[in-house]
């Protein structure tokens, strides 16, 4: 059973969206924030995480993710980690930011 | 705990070096303080949800750690502490990053672009004072030597520690004599006339190249000469 997937899906994909839906409208004016975002997670985070499995920090069960690795890394992390991830981090301290400014 | 090739070795090696630069610039500073409330704010509320969710992904095996090279201690007998500590820089380094970004953003800037261009400029500025070499008769004696060093050390086939010793001490001296010129001509535009304090900071300058040359000769001599009486 593909866990790693299921819990991205429910725990980023479904708050993603959600907050997605929140930021509708503004999410245009912050392109160049959520571009250097991504820059950064794929370039330096992709380094740390393929250090941290290369040096042995922690691994994958091969039963509980879909099957497709890229250098050892399930291709959940690609798609779902780092794509969901970052998304759910801009998405929060946007709407956070929003809020706070209205108080 | 502490060590490089841990979990919280690596959270701090790739969180806390870009948060200095985030934080330690007076111009962003002042930005991210004025939005300190949202940065705190945001930053509790992702360190408190990936501390909720994170447990729940290890308990159904979506990933495991391995033993020794996480603390292993549980807050609340929940969450591991690791975790925690990596949400908690995660979401203070991102929160801080998106908060001055749209800050720039919305003043029709992109800060990261921003930085770039400033660290360009800088290199500009830097590469241009290499003109000044040839304008001084010590930058191209040390110029002129140093060529001489390269090409011996070449020819005399030395080990990599050697190489390594040879180029610091090379780079340190013309790193020196340049800023000894850069005192020099400094001295001179400001006060052309002959002053005492003047002559003392330029006799000062000119000391620290001096004794850098006469540590360089020194080793110079120690791996050069050895090596030039063993080939002939």
């Amino acid at each position: 059973m593909p866990v790693y997937s299921l819990f991205l899906l429910i725990f980023f994909a479904v708050p993603g969206a959600i907050l997605a839906m929140l930021l509708r409208r503004e999410l245009v004016n912050y392109k160049r924030t959520i571009l250097w975002c991504y820059v950064f997670v794929y370039t330096a985070g992709l380094l740390w995480d393929w250090l941290s499995h290369k040096t042995g920090l922690w691994r994958y069960d091969s039963a509980k993710v879909i099957g497709i690795w890229l250098d050892g890394l399930p291709v959940e992390e690609f798609v779902g980690f780092y794509l969901l991830g970052t998304f759910l981090i801009i998405g929060i301290t946007l709407v956070i930011r929003k809020r706070v400014k209205n108080v | 705990m502490f060590n490089l090739w841990t979990y919280i070795g690596y959270t701090m090696l790739f969180c806390i070096p870009p948060l200095i630069l985030l934080w330690l610039r007076r111009e962003f500073f002042a930005i991210l303080v004025e939005n300190s409330k949202t940065i705190a704010l945001s930053t509790a509320v992702l360190t408190i949800y990936g501390s909720l969710i994170w447990p729940i992904a290890i308990h159904y095996g979506a990933w495991t750690y391995t033993e020794g090279k996480f603390t292993g201690i549980k807050l609340f007998h929940y969450v591991y502490i690791d975790d925690v500590i990596w949400w908690l820089l995660v979401s203070f380094l991102f929160s801080s990053f998106i908060v001055l970004s749209a800050v720039y953003e919305k003043r029709g800037e992109d800060v990261f672009l921003h930085e770039v261009k400033g660290l360009l400029w800088s290199f500009k500025n830097a590469l241009r004072g290499f003109k000044t070499i040839p304008l001084e008769r010590n930058s191209t004696i040390h110029i002129a030597v140093a060529v001489f060093v390269l090409l011996e050390a070449v020819f005399l086939k030395l080990s990599p520690v050697e190489w390594f010793i040879v180029l610091i001490l090379i780079g340190l001296v013309i790193a020196l004599e340049m800023l000894n010129s850069a005192i020099e001509r400094l001295s001179s535009r400001v006060n052309p006339e002959s002053d005492a304090e003047i002559r003392l900071i330029k006799d000062t300058a000119a000391a620290g190249v001096l004794i850098a040359s006469g540590a360089a000769l020194i080793v110079g001599v120690k791996i050069f000469l050895w090596k030039m009486i063993a080939y002939f």
